[in-house]
């Protein structure tokens, strides 16, 4: 691939599509999390959703200011315990909590923001890693009464319950056996994406801009105009208040604090995800807190048998593990997460800006590689390369090792991302052919184009259809399961509903009570009441055997044809999608046909 | 103010002093030649005193007096194994900077960071893995006993705070002298000024700054193999030695030696005098005058008591 494999121009069609593309599977991966996930990894992922507004909170002083200040868990520590206390002592609900918690953040971020005009550099980055040293030992003093609110070296529960608008229920995994931890996984959810969204058009605004300016150029900032001190302290008294906020989704996620949560090793976990994720970048805060949780948890799962030394992560080496993969990591991706990204998208996608007139910088038509172009070979290679790695995948899974199977899940998850690059360049390069742009090879191009654009649209509805195919499943297993518990418990007779015990006989629990317990939060279904339930076993068909969604989740046993049909109505929902929200711009069509009409011109 | 117990306090300080200098120092020598904070300076220090204890112990772990003592004879054991220790804190040293800063040369800053904080991690759960996470027991390097201190105007100035001290000035005269007085101290200077002309002048710019952390890991082995009698030694041992030597560098200026020798004796002071006559201040809270010192002085003088004020010129 000397050039990237589609060259679309910002804001065109092509571009919007793959935007849609990508906002479509965040959604997507949000939606499978609450429903697909167990339930203690939901509570991990809801760990991995505070650390991101952590770091989104370093990020803003350090990424966005370059300001090297690194102990946020002071402040972190400090949104905690105004929670606790509020939602303790003062029996406020966590929704009124979050402004004073942002409030009390900002203030503080004010005053210790107030010397940090003065201290630069390294010297700065010594000073709050201090801050973050000191604050553990702070919460212990006996005046003032902080003791008595923050609990002191014992630490103090904190209800994790929240008032439940109404609407949650309609969320997905809420109403299902794992509904604890999933709403919980919503609230945070709908946090971060309010936080992330605020400080990206906090960042795109005036303020924001000058806040980058004086990252770039502060003497240069300032001749501009630009107040450094005021902005300088108003961006870390906003991180300071974010970092608060963070403190107060800790309360809710684990229900407990202590001084000790709050330590210089939170704020080395919040450098880690900085770095790791990307600095100065909005994503980078995202895949930076995913890193710190979900890496170490797998450091700890680790087990490898070397044959003379069991290398097991369950231990002190898990740390190790987890150090060696930080130093491998900044060796090989020394800008992150995000740029190693970004780097990988540029091979693939290339964005053509636009003149202040929104006319592309230079034509569309001189990216063209002509007729020489191997992008079809280059479609080709991709849409075979998804389904030989889902299947290269498929057989690995089943060794039932943690780091193959963690390898594996990478590889079936490549058709994810292979598919709709396929289908987009093969489109191109039919019309191209079409257009007479690849002169003498345009037969073969189009028959190149044209395979490997059904091999595309076939492996992008696959990945749809089993995105579904889970989802549902998981949502149905689930509920029946709750049912089937709250039957157990409250009717003075068992009722086992067959479906609860085909679920269980199913792969998803591999017939094990133990699994089938484990997707419930600790101790609300024991092992007898599921080994009540699959004993009992009665012959009466449950209504909801006959539900839709039922026929979905017997896939495959029971229907090709619930396949078949959601695949039709996966398509129909893409096409009527992509005509409505993404092909409708009447500037691009009558651009496109003029294109057309002045190719079939020059032809002439 | 009983002036026989604050003298007795100072006296006692003075040890915690001495090792937060040597640390300090280490991470001021790290700075200059790398422009780096080395988070994993304490660790690196530690596993060189977990050497020192492997080397005196020999093959039982925890008993002193076996293994080596056997064939070079008690009393050379414990000089023996803690110059072993130091030999091997240099070539680690040297090895981690070969190994895994100078690839990163062009990295951001902050990649860098996280490169030590991944040493920090590693060395941190390996020492935990090979030796356990409790404490052991290392024996002192000096005589420790009940009456081993001088009698000064009524309080004791213990054997092991002369003993640090000696060491520590020693070094520091060394280090002037080596700094100073020889070729590769010149080469190091000059390096640690502006890389660049240095390397167009001739020097070999990575060999150099390899001597660099070769010496400050040395001086951190020995800080951990003075203290580790004293703190006991497990893995976690350096960490909030660590957090002080940074606030002793911060605050004599991170590319001074001497304010890196002045910010530990502040820091040790004020870590053990302020708890003991400020009421409101407890032991518990030690850590925060200490941090507060640092603030104080970094809001007046932004590069530390002896750092170079940097000036831009725009």
């Amino acid at each position: 691939m000397s050039s990237p494999l589609l060259i679309v121009e910002k804001g065109g069609t092509q571009h919007r599509q793959w935007r849609f593309l990508g906002w479509g599977y965040a959604v997507a991966l949000a939606v499978l999390v609450p429903l697909v996930l167990q339930p203690f990894e939901i509570g991990k992922m809801n760990r991995a959703l505070v650390l991101m507004v952590a770091v989104l909170a370093v990020n803003l002083v350090v990424g966005f200011n370059g300001m090297l200040a690194l102990g946020h868990s002071a402040f972190m520590g400090i949104g905690a315990f105004v929670t606790a206390s509020m939602v303790q002592d003062e029996l406020w609900d966590y929704w009124m909590v979050i402004p004073i918690a942002v409030i009390v953040g900002f203030a503080i971020g004010i005053v210790v923001g107030l010397p940090a005009l003065r201290v630069k550099g390294l010297y700065l980055a010594l000073v709050t890693i201090a801050q973050a040293a000191v604050f553990p030992t702070l919460v212990n003093i006996d005046e003032l009464g902080i003791a008595r609110r923050t609990g002191g070296p014992n630490g103090r529960d904190v209800i994790e319950e929240v008032d439940r608008p109404g609407f949650m229920e309609w969320l997905p995994g809420v109403d299902g056996a794992r509904g604890a931890n999933a709403y919980r996984y919503w609230i945070l959810l709908l946090m971060v994406v309010v936080v992330l969204a605020l400080v990206r058009n906090i960042m795109s605004s005036r303020p924001g801009r000058a806040v980058l300016a004086i990252r770039d150029n502060a003497a240069g900032a300032a001749v501009y105009g630009v107040n450094l001190p005021m902005y300088k302290t108003a961006n870390f008294a906003l991180s300071a208040s974010l970092g608060s906020l963070a403190g107060l989704m800790w309360c809710l996620d684990k229900g407990f604090v202590a001084g000790q949560d709050f330590t210089f090793l939170l704020a080395v976990d919040l450098i880690i995800g900085l770095v790791i994720g990307g600095v100065g970048t909005l994503q980078g805060s995202v895949f930076g807190g995913l890193f710190v949780v979900w890496v170490r948890d797998l450091t700890k799962r680790i087990s490898i048998p070397l044959g003379f030394y069991n290398l097991d992560g369950d231990g002190p080496l898990s740390a190790a593990i987890f150090g060696l993969i930080l130093i491998l990591f900044t060796f090989f991706a020394p800008g992150g997460i995000a740029s190693m990204i970004t780097a990988i998208q540029k091979k693939i996608i290339q964005v053509v800006p636009l003149t202040p007139d929104d006319e592309p910088v230079s034509p569309m038509a001189g990216f063209d590689p002509g007729p020489e172009s191997n992008r079809s070979m280059w479609a080709m290679r991709f849409a075979v390369a998804g389904p030989v790695l889902l299947i290269i995948g498929w057989v690995l899974m089943n060794l039932d090792n943690l780091l193959v199977g963690t390898l594996a899940f990478g590889l079936r998850f490549a058709i994810v991302v292979l598919a709709p690059i396929v289908v987009f360049v093969s489109m191109n390069e039919l019309r191209a052919a079409k257009a007479g742009l690849r002169g003498d090879n345009a037969d073969k191009v189009a028959s190149q184009a044209k395979l490997a654009g059904v091999l595309g649209v076939l492996g992008f509805a696959y990945v749809q259809t089993f995105a579904l195919n889970i989802a549902l499943r998981a949502h149905h297993v689930s509920h029946l399961a709750r049912e089937a518990v709250t039957l157990n418990r409250d009717g003075n007779e068992i009722q086992a509903i067959p479906a609860v015990t085909e679920a269980l006989k199913s792969q998803d629990f591999k017939g094990s009570a133990g699994d089938f317990c484990a997707t419930f939060p600790t101790g609300e279904v024991t092992n007898l009441d599921v080994a009540t339930l699959c004993d009992v076993s009665q012959p009466a068909i449950d209504a909801s055997e006959t539900s839709v969604g039922f026929w979905l989740v017997g896939w495959p046993t029971q229907s090709v044809l619930a396949m078949v049909l959601s695949v039709i109505a996966i398509v129909a929902i893409v096409v009527i999608g992509l005509k409505f929200f993404v092909f409708s711009d009447p500037k691009q069509d009558a651009e496109a046909s003029s294109e057309t009409a002045s190719v079939g011109a020059s032809s002439d | 103010m009983d002036m026989v117990l604050l003298l007795q306090r100072v006296f006692d300080a003075l040890f915690n002093s001495a090792i937060y200098s040597s640390l300090a120092l280490a991470l001021v020598i790290i700075f200059r030649s790398t422009g780096l904070l080395n988070f994993a300076q304490g660790e690196m220090a530690t596993f060189s005193a977990y050497v020192a204890f492997v080397l005196l112990s020999g093959a039982a772990p925890g008993v002193t007096g076996g293994g080596l003592a056997s064939w070079i004879g008690a009393p050379l054991v414990t000089p023996f194994a803690i110059v072993g220790a130091i030999i091997f804190g240099v070539a680690a040293g040297a090895a981690t900077e070969r190994v895994l800063i100078r690839p990163l040369r062009s990295a951001p800053e902050l990649a860098l960071v996280n490169v030590t904080i991944g040493i920090l991690l590693a060395l941190n759960s390996l020492m935990g893995q090979w030796w356990g996470t409790g404490p052991r027991v290392f024996p002192p390097i000096f005589p420790s006993g009940a009456d081993d201190h001088f009698p000064i105007a009524g309080a004791r100035l213990r054997f092991s705070t002369v003993g640090a001290w000696v060491i520590l000035i020693g070094l520091l005269v060394l280090l002037a002298l080596l700094l100073q007085r020889t070729r590769a101290g010149l080469a190091f200077r000059a390096v640690s000024i502006d890389p660049v002309s240095a390397g167009l002048n001739g020097i070999r710019v990575g060999p150099t700054l390899m001597y660099g952390w070769a010496l400050a890991a040395g001086l951190g082995a020995i800080a951990a193999n003075i203290s580790a009698n004293s703190v006991l030694l497990e893995p976690t041992m350096m960490v909030r030695v660590l957090v002080y030597a940074f606030a002793a560098a911060t605050l004599g200026g991170l590319d001074s030696p001497k304010g890196a020798l002045i910010g530990g004796v502040v820091i040790g002071l004020s870590q053990t005098l302020i708890p003991a006559y400020v009421p409101f201040i407890g032991f518990e809270l030690s850590v925060l005058p200490a941090m507060l010192a640092m603030v104080a002085v970094l809001i007046v003088r932004p590069a530390g008591l002896f750092g170079t004020q940097r000036i831009e010129r725009v």
